[in-house]
């Protein structure tokens, strides 16, 4: 798998949703880059390893997460939530509240998410991975991933209310005026 | 199942996916077919779903960056660990072929002639090369020669000055300082051919008989066609895997 044809081919299928991933983690393109290529590279070094080859997706994806991991904590320590104080009703939007956005502002507002649903909303919204495939990408059991898409999915549908109000958007023009 | 359960289910349903296979999914999606107001719910949540997937899904993905991936692994590509009983195997077969070349060196005349250049470098880059390589576009390249001590004046033609620069290597021929320049080609590489494109710069006096100035020498070395000529103080020869009429068109 890792001669110069089948590498080819393996990065032409999957270096773009592996960089939008990696994109909406980061929000900057040079680390969303790096992080692709850096996957791509410890790929061509240790993907022999891998025996079952169907999974070479999702161990892109969770080699992409992990090196993410990596590179945040020599960042910043993570902040910690206590996820059972965070109500996860779903805020009621529709979807031209969405579709006036842009991919950016999407991106941004899913990086206001707390942080511990923001890879897991990512795999949700952008892949077609079953609930344990995301479970393995992100080394957390199923129903830790089932809760966190259900909080993180409020959070965001909330911040997407928000940036719709009438209230928002006249406190936000107080703010710059 | 009754409707909140129903609609938390339903809330991690992802339409298009295989969740509807699921069955607490299934059994949830008959729920609210008989419940119009969890339906009306249902159905505007896979709305939104879907318009968040395609805002995320349309992230722009930086042009160059399935080269600078492909690049970057033609480099660390050499460097693959492999298993010991391999690698042993590889070291004793490197000390062998140093070996043969060290005695063919002390033992025999290598004259440096322009043929024995031309087809030296041809079948070092048909062989994959080891040397790390200074990437860059063209201009960044041309600087690297220039501040690590070789000639940076060389004259290329329009048409392989349009080329993208993928990098740039100083190699060691007879003690002779040669140019590597790898361009990307790929734009006009046809199906099944290579994709580089190398031109090698050296002195013309560094070989003993170089081209005459004014006229093009092509040759087919291995699978590269070449095309090699003289001009001014300099030594050019072109590598890649086309045809004569290709190269003819590169030095336009």
């Amino acid at each position: 798998m890792s001669d110069g044809v089948e590498f080819d081919s393996l990065v032409t299928r999957y270096y773009g949703p592996l960089y939008q991933f990696a994109f909406s983690l980061t929000r900057s393109e040079s680390d969303a880059c790096d992080l692709t290529q850096q996957t791509f590279y410890i790929w061509a070094t240790k993907g022999h390893q891998l025996r079952d080859i169907a999974k070479v997706k999702t161990w892109l994806f969770t080699t992409l997460h992990r090196e993410f991991l990596n590179m945040r904590r020599k960042i910043v320590r993570f902040p910690h939530y206590e996820l059972s104080e965070m109500d996860h009703e779903l805020p009621a939007i529709s979807p031209a509240m969405v579709n006036v956005l842009d991919a950016a502002k999407v991106v941004e507002l899913l990086n206001q998410v707390a942080e511990p649903y923001q890879a897991t909303l990512a795999l949700f919204y952008m892949e077609d991975y079953s609930y344990k495939e995301i479970s393995e990408i992100l080394g957390v059991p199923l129903g830790t991933v089932q809760s966190r898409i259900s909080r993180g999915m409020a959070q965001l549908q909330q911040l997407i209310k928000d940036l719709g109000s009438p209230d928002t958007a006249s406190k936000r023009e107080e703010a710059h005026g | 199942m009754d409707s909140r359960e129903a609609r938390e289910i339903l809330a991690l349903y992802r339409p298009g996916t295989a969740d509807a296979a699921d069955p607490r999914m299934a059994e949830a999606m008959d729920f609210a077919q008989r419940d119009p107001e969890l339906a009306a719910w249902f159905e505007q949540h896979c709305a939104v779903y879907t318009a968040i997937r395609s805002k995320l899904k349309s992230i722009p993905v930086p042009p160059g960056l399935k080269r600078r991936i492909v690049v970057d692994h033609m480099h660390h590509a050499r460097i693959i660990p492999l298993p010991s009983t391999v690698q042993l195997l590889l070291a004793a077969a490197a000390i062998i072929v140093i070996s043969a070349i060290v005695w063919t060196v002390f033992t025999t005349q290598n004259p440096n002639t322009f043929v024995r250049y031309r087809d030296h470098m041809a079948r070092m880059v048909q062989r994959g090369y080891s040397t790390s390589m200074q990437l860059g576009d063209q201009s960044q390249i041309r600087e690297y020669f220039r501040t690590n001590g070789v000639p940076a004046d060389y004259v290329l033609s329009k048409n392989l000055q349009k080329l993208p620069g993928e990098g740039g290597v100083i190699l060691n021929w007879n003690n002779r300082k040669v140019e590597m320049l790898c361009l990307d080609a790929s734009a006009n590489a046809a199906a099944g051919k290579g994709k580089d494109l190398w031109v090698f710069m050296m002195k013309k006096s560094d070989v003993q008989d170089p081209p005459k100035p004014g006229k093009t020498y092509f040759e087919q070395v291995g699978h590269l066609q070449t095309a090699s000529w003289a001009e001014g103080d300099k030594l050019y020869v072109l590598a890649a895997d086309g045809t004569r009429q290709d190269l003819e068109k590169y030095l336009q």
